[in-house]
């Protein structure tokens, strides 16, 4: 029954899409199985696209990691630094990553750089918030024991802040998951040429043509690509922390 | 070790301990009772360096230090072996013959590889004692070790851990509120109030070692409790 709910849910969405599809020109809405043709006929191109993107998202996602995880590191040590930097650091989500996007393509020129950017942009902050967040959960009794048999900072972060904070960490990085494929979609639409072709710039070219049904196929495409990045990352912290943090199946 | 004239207060200015002297004999096993909220877990993180006093002197005369927490407070991502490892991997002096042997005295040397959770309240609890023991502590500090376990678990690690006491002879210092416990454990029993923290009672506890369950119904052990209790307010209750 678990499984069924969400599956009938769909099934109806689909009908539904169908019908509407029946009465609207397919410039509009294509069917389900015009978008199905849709992404055969052009597989080897959305291929070609889909990995320029999960290319474009995952560096994004690995440099806000990086950066977005040092500095949670960094403001978690040092209340001063985070007190110095937050507002720039929130800044950096409150600007609309489609204004900044134009401007990195006057500093970057086109291709990929540009869309790893946006992507990076998008994900940082989860990061951040989510590192400083899970850093200064530990739990104070873990602390007071680390202290008594004199471990140093360095000793306290690796083997017990750092393994402590990671569920937040990985639930940052879900989020960031999702966020990275917007990011890197955003910077496709401003900054890509078509060579590498990306998903991005697939969707924006077929809307343009008026090619509904490969708009909605790269759409879809862009959607797998984020659960499939959202997935993996589950799978990885259930490898990873799943034997000792119960909330990881 | 000993505190003279110990003083502590929070930055608020509430004041836990006003000026405590107390001495204590290499070996001894010191237990400190009283109501919650007396100041006695202060008392042994002043002992542990983990908070400093505002005034005079805790000296533990370079002591090795260990301490079992109310809690296990294992690290979840490690294993039982690995937890009980953990104070001689911070000081860089692995020694896997010494973490098995803490934990054969325990009783645990089948569960070395396995994670804390997948052990009972008691067994992670004798897992934390373990880790106390593998540093060969020469000061060993007891904060409520058993208040979370049921009777039957309570008994047994009573038993197993006078035993260990016996055998190493550290100096310890045991807080609880379970009067029999710290007759069955202790050479000497404190009674605190507070706070401010003072000694109320201070009684040697007349009773040969090895003790066990059977010495609860010892009258010198019925007299030690009905004394202590009457000098924390508790006599109605007795």
């Amino acid at each position: 029954m678990r499984r069924a709910l969400p599956a009938v849910v769909g099934l109806c969405a689909l009908g539904l899409w169908a019908a509407l599809s029946a009465r609207l020109p397919e410039v509009l809405l294509p069917s389900p199985l015009e978008v199905a043709r849709a992404l055969v006929d052009h597989a080897p191109r959305l291929g070609e696209a889909a990995l320029t993107t999960t290319a474009a998202a995952l560096l994004g996602l690995l440099l806000a990691a990086v950066f977005g995880g040092g500095a949670g590191v960094l403001f978690a040590r040092s209340p001063a630094l985070e007190r110095a930097f937050a507002p720039y650091t929130l800044l950096l989500q409150t600007v609309p990553v489609v204004a900044i996007a134009p401007l990195l393509v006057v500093w970057l020129g086109y291709g990929l750089k540009v869309s790893v950017c946006t992507a990076a942009l998008v994900s940082f902050f989860p990061i951040l918030t989510a590192t400083v967040a899970g850093l200064r959960a530990t739990p104070p009794e873990q602390l007071d024991l680390l202290r008594l048999y004199g471990a140093t900072e360095l000793q306290t972060l690796w083997r017990l802040r750092l393994p402590s904070a990671a569920p937040f960490v990985f639930a940052g990085l879900r989020s960031s998951a999702g966020l990275s494929v917007i990011g890197a979609i955003v910077g496709e639409f401003v900054g890509s040429n078509g060579a590498p072709v990306s998903l991005g710039y697939l969707v924006l070219r077929s809307a343009r043509s008026a090619d509904t049904p490969l708009t909605f196929a790269a759409i879809v495409a862009s959607t797998a690509l984020a659960l499939t990045l959202y997935t993996t990352l589950r799978r990885l912290e259930a490898k990873l922390i799943g034997a000792w943090h119960p909330g990881v199946t | 070790m000993r505190f003279d004239d110990a003083r502590f207060a929070w930055p608020s200015g509430e004041e836990i301990l006003s000026g405590l002297s107390l001495d204590l004999a290499p070996g001894q096993v010191v237990a400190f009772v009283g109501k919650s909220g007396c100041g006695k877990s202060t008392l042994l993180r002043l002992a542990a360096g983990l908070s400093a006093p505002t005034g005079g002197v805790v000296d533990v005369q370079g002591a090795r230090l260990a301490f079992v927490f109310q809690r296990p407070n294992l690290l979840p991502w490690r294993t039982v072996a690995e937890n009980v490892a953990l104070p001689l991997s911070l000081q860089g002096a692995e020694d896997p013959a010494a973490v098995a042997a803490a934990l054969a005295q325990v009783g645990l040397a089948d569960a070395a590889h396995k994670l804390p959770q997948a052990l009972s309240g008691g067994m992670q609890m004798r897992v934390s004692i373990a880790r106390a023991l593998v540093s060969q502590p020469t000061l060993l500090l007891l904060d409520e070790p058993f208040s979370a376990l049921d009777a039957l678990t309570r008994a047994r690690l009573h038993r197993e851990l006078g035993q260990i006491l016996d055998e190493r002879g550290f100096t310890t210092l045991l807080v609880t509120h379970d009067l029999h416990e710290a007759a069955l454990l202790a050479d000497r029993v404190v009674a605190l109030g507070g706070p401010p923290l003072r000694v109320l009672l201070d009684l040697p506890v007349a009773l040969d070692a090895p003790r066990g369950r059977r010495d609860l119904y010892d009258p010198r052990v019925g007299a030690l409790v009905r004394e202590v209790r009457a000098a924390l307010g508790e006599e109605a209750e007795a």
